[in-house]
């Protein structure tokens, strides 16, 4: 698991010291939202949430899924941060491991 | 043995008195444990399963948003559990079994309160780092990851149900 330990910022250094977290500049830049593979979430199950989560076919979230559990990740989604976190907590709450990150 | 029954328009899951006895406890714990964990800095480690890392690679973004998703994820939890001990609850003392007759959205609660069990059965054994066959019928472990197994059949059958056309 990588490290979530916050980095400490010299506020001269962060041009966003003191902009809202909802103003700064890259909010509405891609974002992906990232399905981590677990040992424990049924394989059904991770197609029957993505599905649900996302409205995918049954193909295209088997297809995810496999992706998952072969790659150990896979994006599902690329959407505006606001969007992908929604979409994240979705996913916590039916227990899947999901994370965002800026696309690259 | 647990087992299901097709019934007009749902399903019927039926499970011996010591399964029902064995998930409603287990589930009222859980779901009082997940109520009762106001304090982030407890650090609970199967509340951390239920409300994990937000992002791997930006620790502000980690810290902000999921400290806000935390109450509500684990709130959910308590909901849906609590309500999974009260539908496995006997009607009587003596009851033999108890029948759970659920829709398709009843039964999709229910598979996700059972994930949820099997979610924090499998942080307490250490399921990341359990190398399965490594466990034996004497370690403490394996009555849990019976347990964990047993759970997911049950899941399963549910989830067939739910995504049945």
């Amino acid at each position: 698991m990588a490290s979530t330990e916050a980095p400490v910022l010299d506020p001269v250094l962060d041009p966003f010291a003191d902009v809202a977290t909802d103003e700064r500049p890259d909010e509405s830049a891609g974002w992906l939202v990232v399905v981590w593979d677990d040992p424990v979430n049924l394989m059904s199950y991770v197609t029957l949430v993505l599905r649900r989560v996302f409205g995918f076919s049954r193909a295209r979230a088997e297809e995810l899924m496999l992706r998952v559990h072969h790659e150990g990740r896979a994006v599902v989604a690329e959407e505006p941060r606001e969007q992908a976190e929604l979409h994240v907590a979705q996913l916590h709450g039916y227990g899947l491991q999901a994370t965002i990150e800026r696309d690259a | 043995m647990a087992r299901f029954e097709r019934v007009a328009h749902g399903i019927g899951l039926h499970l011996a008195r010591a399964e029902a006895d064995v998930l409603g406890s287990l589930a009222a714990g859980l779901a009082e444990r997940a109520a009762a964990d106001t304090d982030p800095s407890a650090d609970d480690p199967v509340m951390r399963r239920f409300a994990p890392e937000v992002s791997r690679g930006d620790a502000d973004v980690d810290a902000e948003v999921r400290g806000m998703l935390r109450p509500d994820l684990l709130t959910l939890r308590a909901e849906r559990l609590r309500d999974l001990a009260g539908l496995v609850r006997p009607e009587t003392d003596d009851a033999e079994d108890v029948v759970l007759m659920l829709d398709r959205g009843e039964a999709m609660r229910v598979v996700e309160a059972l994930n949820d069990l099997r979610l924090a059965l499998a942080v307490t054994v250490g399921l990341d780092a359990v190398e399965r066959d490594e466990v034996g019928e004497d370690d403490e472990r394996s009555d849990a990851l019976r347990l964990i197994d047993a759970l997911a059949w049950v899941q399963g059958g549910l989830i067939d149900f739910v995504e049945r056309d």
